[in-house]
């Protein structure tokens, strides 16, 4: 019997096209919200304002979605969701600083499901890593800015929606007693750190952390700051003469801090209104994070892990090759 | 005039059950349409859930965050009554939405049934068991046998483990004929962790074999895959939890699936939701679901094959009841529809051993050693019980990447949930776990036959309703006061094999039916509901697992089961499918 397949997924999991990839996200973040669409989800919403960007969101999904494609570059997908709304549209873009001093439009194309048009646009675009974007939709000649992405920018006068891509830096400056304290605390916590020294080079690297700083949602980040501030005092004062890295002895002495903490009242002042309780659950989250991120994924949970892994068998190869 | 029909076959749900019955009859000419609600896991790339970090969503102002089962609560939850008769939402009664089902993330533990577990009711009225005669009377009202024995099983069995790619041993004592071994690859070198459970084993004389593990060592011919000795030990570590890192695992995605993507005579449909189907003279001829753009799609074949899971399998079944009158008539006279659904008495014993040190190969498989020695006869006669369980060693030191993908998700009713707020891993404790516990336990657990209780049963919940508006599965479950000594006697068991091993007082033991809200804790084991019988009054399913009253109808995932075995039931779910799937072929 001769089958006409309905579904675009003709080829799932195989990468021989990374468009082909790229769509099958979108059908999967489009799978996601059309659930929502008929349980009113968004409606029950209590705790988020009539104009806040995640109030007409089905899930907390990060977009544009962010696939890896080599070291040098991604693969990012620009989904604009218009099921619920009324109007046909005629034109839908992109428009960003995706080009060096050439800002340029990118027209959307139809999701095609079923081989039917459908009313979700996307683009999948080759970007470089390392990079900042800023960038609005363009729908029939008005600019709009992402629904769904929270992270947003104003760049002379306009507001944007901006996002950034792995190993992308912006510069935290943190005191040597800050970073030897997050270190600390990551190495005393990380599942694989006391597993296989092969991994120490990595996993003690702060700017490893660091990365994982810049990741962070932006509105965490001086919350984190603030945090480690109060981390530091107490540190300072705690700390009499252990040498960095001895593992147990930080332990200890890490142990005896959180404890003081979560009994101090942190000022208001210093940690942004954050209650002490949920510094503890930053800083943790943090730690636990670190776990899964490598170095060169820039800390998003995309592909943390699983790159990681990869990361160490190149090297591995190579190792073998050069020896 | 001659019906069209879309094509022979529909699967519904493309997990273990349901990816080799789909493979099977592509395989053997016929076109089959695969429904799953679920997209592809992904292997080089992490599920969507990890893709995009735990969602986090709210509901009745409480927040709640998807976990690691890829189910979201909002979507399609289960309920159960908790502790205190309240009705709580669950992840509990999903094995996994995707392709490859639970099969992609499980441990890969592959143990056949004891070859008593396909006759246990014989063993109760044989044995005469200890006890009141009340006990027995009740065990002997609910305990079916198989309709088809060991025997029967060993051909299914032998053909998928050599399909799908195991690495192990079949235990010492096993009454399976030598074949099977000839198929099995050389497992992996055991770890540190199996050393003292493997010493205790030993020192109780307990027949210890190598843990059978879908997991393959050597190239495989028949899943067309090779080994690349570049895999790294802490690839092979995230077995368990992820899809496919390593390329090793034997996920049924990756054997079963992955094949029929470029065959023509296979229709995927991703992210589609079964609802409903639709009856013409005795068979199914239609099956109703969502697409991805949750628009009402029809598909239409001349066979059509449940593998759901059994929660949703039952589900599913219920609902259409629900709307046919017929269907009713046919599939729930006998008011078996959903009954006699189970999971395993699960038991264990851990204990924090400083000696232990790492030997080099730490991140390796979910298990190292197993023993049968709580199937024997003398244990159960010992004991006075009536079944028994698989009993192995795990190693935990992957746990911490469990919590790190649930990590912030107390609101969340999962397996993990049990086991963190069991041991308290919440806050300042979570550190000191990981600073003394993590790496440095020794774990032995066992899986043990649930009684197949016709009060445990899944039902549609009256008031909750899923993202579609439809009644969602209610799960009803007890322990039976056997299961309870069952539990403990494993638990015992694996106390005692871990003291005489490690020399240490261990003081951490029990049973699943100890945890909070015990009556949902289905560790994945999701089994029964249609259970298969020779006989159309005392079953939902004949022996080739079809439905009695329709004559197309088929179900392959865990519900066909009247008792769940001694061991973890991925294999024999995929063994049945495929025996399942052949007696389909021979009649289409």
């Amino acid at each position: 019997m001769k089958m006409l397949r309905q579904n675009s997924l003709r080829h799932p999991n195989m990468r021989d096209s990374s468009t082909e990839l790229a769509e099958r996200e979108v059908l999967r973040f489009v799978a996601r919200s059309s659930r929502a669409l008929y349980d009113g989800r968004h409606k029950q919403r209590t705790n988020l304002t009539a104009d806040s960007p995640m109030t007409n969101t089905p899930d907390c999904w990060r977009l544009p979605l962010l696939i890896p494609k080599d070291e040098r570059s991604m693969i990012v997908i620009f989904v604009l969701d218009c099921r619920r709304n009324s109007n046909a549209f005629s034109s839908v873009a992109v428009w960003g600083n995706f080009t060096p001093y050439q800002p340029k439009h990118h027209p959307l194309r139809q999701l095609q499901y079923e081989g039917k048009p459908t009313d979700v646009y996307w683009i999948d675009l080759e970007l470089p890593t390392e990079k900042l974007f800023h960038y609005h939709y363009i729908v029939d000649d008005v600019e709009t800015l992402d629904p769904i992405n929270p992270q947003r920018t104003t760049l002379w006068g306009d507001e944007y929606s901006q996002f950034f891509t792995h190993q992308f830096r912006r510069p935290i400056s943190l005191s040597p007693k800050q970073r030897y304290a997050i270190s600390t605390i990551s190495h005393a916590i990380l599942p694989l750190g006391n597993q296989e020294p092969t991994y120490g080079d990595y996993l003690f690297d702060i700017h490893f952390i660091d990365h994982w700083l810049t990741k962070q949602e932006w509105h965490v980040r001086d919350s984190i700051l603030a945090f480690l501030v109060q981390f530091e005092a107490l540190l300072c004062e705690t700390s009499t003469n252990s040498a960095p890295y001895d593992h147990w002895q930080n332990l200890k002495l890490i142990s005896r801090c959180l404890k003081r903490i979560s009994h101090t009242k942190i000022s208001d002042k210093t940690c942004a209104g954050l209650a002490p309780g949920e510094c503890i659950a930053i800083l943790k989250r943090l730690a636990w994070m670190a776990a899964f991120a490598a170095p060169t994924s820039g800390c998003i949970q995309h592909t943390t892990g699983v790159r990681f892994l990869n990361q160490i068998k190149n090297e591995t190869l190579k190792r073998r090759s050069d020896g | 005039m001659k019906r069209h029909f879309d094509a022979d076959a529909i699967v519904i749900g493309l997990g273990a059950g349901g990816a080799v019955a789909a493979h099977t009859l592509v395989e053997a000419g016929l076109s089959v349409i695969g429904l799953d609600a679920g997209g592809p896991p992904s292997p080089d790339l992490p599920d969507e859930i990890t893709s995009y970090g735990p969602m986090k969503y709210s509901m009745n102002s409480t927040e709640y965050f998807s976990g690691v089962d890829s189910v979201d609560l909002n979507d399609s939850p289960h309920v159960y009554r908790n502790d205190a008769g309240k009705l709580t939402l669950t992840s509990e009664g999903w094995t996994s939405i995707g392709l490859g089902g639970g099969s992609n993330r499980y441990g890969a533990v592959s143990i056949r049934f004891h070859p008593r577990d396909f006759a246990l009711r014989e063993y109760i009225v044989r044995s005469k068991l200890k006890g009141s005669r009340s006990v027995t009377a009740e065990l002997l009202r609910d305990v079916r046998d198989w309709p088809i024995n060991a025997h029967a099983m060993e051909e299914p069995y032998a053909d998928i483990e050599n399909f799908l790619g195991i690495s192990g041993e079949l235990p010492k004592t096993s009454e399976s004929p030598p074949s099977a071994q000839n198929h099995y690859q050389k497992p992996l070198p055991p770890s540190a962790e199996g050393e003292t459970p493997w010493l205790g084993m030993k020192l109780h004389n307990m027949h210890e074999y190598r843990t059978p593990q879908a997991f393959i060592t050597a190239n495989h011919i028949p899943s067309q895959r090779t080994i690349d000795n570049t895999v790294t030990a802490s690839m092979q570590g995230l077995l368990t939890g992820y899809p496919d890192p390593s390329g090793r695992k034997s996920s049924t995605f990756v054997t079963h699936i992955k094949p029929l993507l470029t065959n023509n005579r296979f229709d995927l449909r991703c992210y589609s939701t079964a609802f409903d189907f639709k009856l013409e003279r005795g068979r199914v001829t239609e099956v109703l679901y969502r697409n991805a753009f949750g628009e009402l799609r029809t598909a239409s074949a001349r066979i059509v094959v449940l593998a759901l899971g059994a929660v949703e399998t039952i589900r599913l079944c219920l609902l259409a009841a629900s709307n046919s009158r017929d269907l009713k008539r046919r599939i729930a006279r006998n008011g078996l529809l959903g009954r006699h659904f189970m999971s395993h008495v699960f038991s264990g014993a851990e204990v924090i051993d400083p000696g232990l040190t790492s030997n080099g190969s730490d991140f390796g498989l979910e298990s190292d050693w197993a023993t049968n020695h709580c199937q024997t006869d003398e244990y159960l006669t010992q004991h006075g019980l009536w079944a028994g369980g698989v009993v192995y060693n795990v190693r935990n030191r992957l746990l911490p990447i469990g919590f790190a993908r649930n990590f912030h998700d107390q609101g969340i009713d999962r397996p993990w949930a049990s086991f963190l707020s069991t041991r308290q891993l919440i806050g300042q404790n979570v550190l000191e776990w990981m600073t003394f516990g993590y790496g440095r336990v020794r774990t032995v657990v066992a899986i043990g036959n649930q009684v197949p209780r016709s009060t445990n049963c899944i039902k549609l919940a009256s008031t909750i309703k899923d993202r579609w508006g439809l009644p969602v599965a209610q799960i009803k479950m007890k322990w039976h006061q056997q299961d309870l000594l069952l539990a403990k006697r494993l638990a015992e068991t694996c106390r005692d094999i871990l003291e005489s091993g490690t020399g240490l007082k261990v003081q951490s033991f029990g049973s699943v039916c100890d945890s909070d809200n015990s009556q949902c804790r289905l560790n994945h084991h999701l089994l029964g509901g249609l259970r298969f019988g020779n006989c159309e009054e005392d079953s939902v399913l004949n022996a080739d697992c079809r439905f009695w009253g329709l004559t197309n109808l088929y179900a392959t995932d865990g519900s066909f089961m009247p008792t769940g075995g001694g061991a973890n039931p991925t294999l024999t779910i995929q063994a049945n499918a495929l025996r399942v799937s052949r007696l389909i072929k021979q009649r289409v």
